[in-house]
């Protein structure tokens, strides 16, 4: 899709459910769906004071976890994908563990972290990671034979051959896979986020909600949309700077 | 100057293996352009894997100046069938790749620049292999083994891909590239005709396993107008005769 038709489809989607969110608000009139309008004044209202500090922890755990899983996921799926030996080392435990729902570790995550920072992003990193280790290995896997073959008639070293070939082949799949895994660390994060923490975006939403703040509850739950939606058009324009040529 | 002894190459499959090449024996004189042409699945690829350093494990004796077969020494254009082009990388980046590997060298000299105009892509450099047509991703690939400054040329089918028109065309423009520099080449086909072309001596090689039938001087060779002489209807009638009767 052209950059053009994507930012009018992210437009028109926007304008849809602003749409919709109106016209029930409209028809039902009660206070657990205000409208549009209210809520994003006041979103202007209370984000300065109240929402930043929420937004950058967000933020702050969201990245550092996907940093975290892609620092250790990628360089693994790759030298699986490079190397037969390791990948028969550590496929079987990947594909072991991959269809365990994560999720439910988080208690034995907090027994044995704590109920602090470092539970939160070991959560993130155990979900996204394996499908990035996989992506990147399958990746490395697909590149064809005679792409290397070319490169060793050259008497290119081993180093060569990863930054000729398999980082920037591998490049538009790792990238997708982050742009998944960026959906995912949202998720698991608002999870994470409602226990053992007064900051963060999953704390404010569902204080809001104790606090029967409708208004505040809506504010948070657009903010941290937003917020994703944010992370995703980063990954869109990472994409199309290094993956032109496909 | 190639020189390969009883060369025989087995691929080791779980529990047997497959005889590719059976004992073969040739000399490639300093720059000279041997055509090698038999049956598809007789070895010819694999014959240029053994010499680009790409296989390793096989019987026999190959040495490329008098030194055993190391692409980290010698200098070796590759080029094959599928044009062997980095997608990811423009045209620029491509022709420069080995210089690149081999030297470090990212910059084109007036020599490559030159090799550029001859082969009539130095306005196509910051496309992608993708946003060019076959014959031009061919001359690209060409580019970048000439700019090599190579020992030695190795072309697995190199213009198989391309139409009819193309094919002549590009034939025509790797025979008066190569000729300026006469670089040691090894050059694989399945065509009588392109084998007649662009050969100095023709190798004909047996179905699989392959081994080598005859090796046939080629007095079409440089010869003006060559498709419409005598030469060469005799000498096509000879190669065919040789690879109907080794079948
Ligand atoms: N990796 C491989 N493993 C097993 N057999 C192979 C492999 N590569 C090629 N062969 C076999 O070796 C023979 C020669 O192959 P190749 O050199 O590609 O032939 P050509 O290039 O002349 O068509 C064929 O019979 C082919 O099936
Ligand atoms: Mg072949």
């Amino acid at each position: 899709m052209s950059s053009n038709g994507k930012w009018q489809g992210a437009l028109y989607g926007f304008g849809l459910v602003i749409i919709l969110w109106q016209a029930v608000a409209w028809l039902l009139k009660i206070p657990i769906i205000p409208t549009p309008g209210a809520v994003f004044v006041n979103i202007a209202d209370i984000f300065a004071n109240q929402m930043q500090v929420h937004v950058v922890s967000s933020l702050g755990r969201i990245l550092k976890g996907i940093f975290i899983a892609i620092g250790l996921g990628v360089p693994l799926g790759f030298l699986m994908g490079y190397f037969e030996k390791l990948d028969k080392i550590f496929s079987p435990l990947v594909y072991f563990t991959y269809p365990i729902p994560k999720i439910a570790l988080l208690p034995i995550v907090m027994l044995l972290f704590g109920l602090g920072e470092a539970s939160k992003l070991i959560m993130i990193v155990l979900i996204v990671i394996f499908q990035i280790i996989i992506t990147s290995r399958d990746a490395v896997k697909n590149i064809p034979a005679q792409v290397f073959r070319s490169l060793q008639s050259l008497g290119a070293g081993r180093w060569q051959m990863f930054r000729e070939i398999i980082i920037p082949a591998s490049l538009a799949e790792v990238l997708t896979a982050t742009r998944l895994a960026l959906g995912t660390a949202v998720s698991v994060l608002f999870f994470t986020e409602t226990f053992g923490t007064e900051y963060g975006m999953g704390y404010f939403i569902m204080d809001a909600w104790m606090r029967v703040n409708y208004l505040d509850m809506y504010a948070g739950i657009v903010v941290l949309s937003f917020m994703g939606f944010c992370l995703f058009i980063v990954v869109d324009i990472a994409e199309k700077y290094y993956c032109s040529w496909r | 100057m190639i020189e390969i002894k009883d060369l025989t190459v087995k691929y080791l499959r779980q529990d047997d293996f497959v005889l590719a090449l059976e004992r073969i024996n040739i000399e490639i004189p300093a720059g000279q352009i041997y055509t090698f042409i038999g049956p598809s699945g007789c070895g010819k690829s694999t014959l240029l894997y053994v010499l680009s350093g790409i296989i390793k494990d096989y019987t026999g004796r190959v040495l490329i100046n008098s030194q055993p077969v190391d692409p980290k020494k010698q200098r070796i254009g590759m080029i094959m069938q599928n044009y062997g082009l980095m997608p990811w990388r423009n045209v620029y980046q491509n022709v420069v790749l080995g210089t690149k590997i081999k030297d470090g060298q990212r910059r084109l000299d007036e020599y490559g620049q030159y090799i550029l105009e001859q082969l009539g892509i130095d306005h196509l450099l910051d496309r992608y292999p993708k946003e060019l047509s076959g014959g031009q991703q061919q001359r690209v690939a060409i580019a970048r083994s000439f700019i090599l400054k190579p020992d030695l040329l190795l072309m697995d089918e190199p213009f198989s891909a391309l139409d009819a028109i193309s094919r002549e065309e590009m034939q025509e423009l790797f025979l008066d590239t190569w000729k300026q520099h006469n670089v040691t080449t090894a050059f694989i086909t399945h065509s009588v005709d392109e084998a007649l072309y662009l050969g100095s001596k023709i190798v004909v090689l047996s179905p699989a396993p392959g081994t080598i039938l005859e090796v046939i001087d080629n007095p079409c060779f440089k010869m003006e107008d060559m498709r419409l002489q005598d030469d060469y209807y005799d000498m096509s009638a000879r190669i065919r005769k040789v690879l109907d009767k080794g079948r």
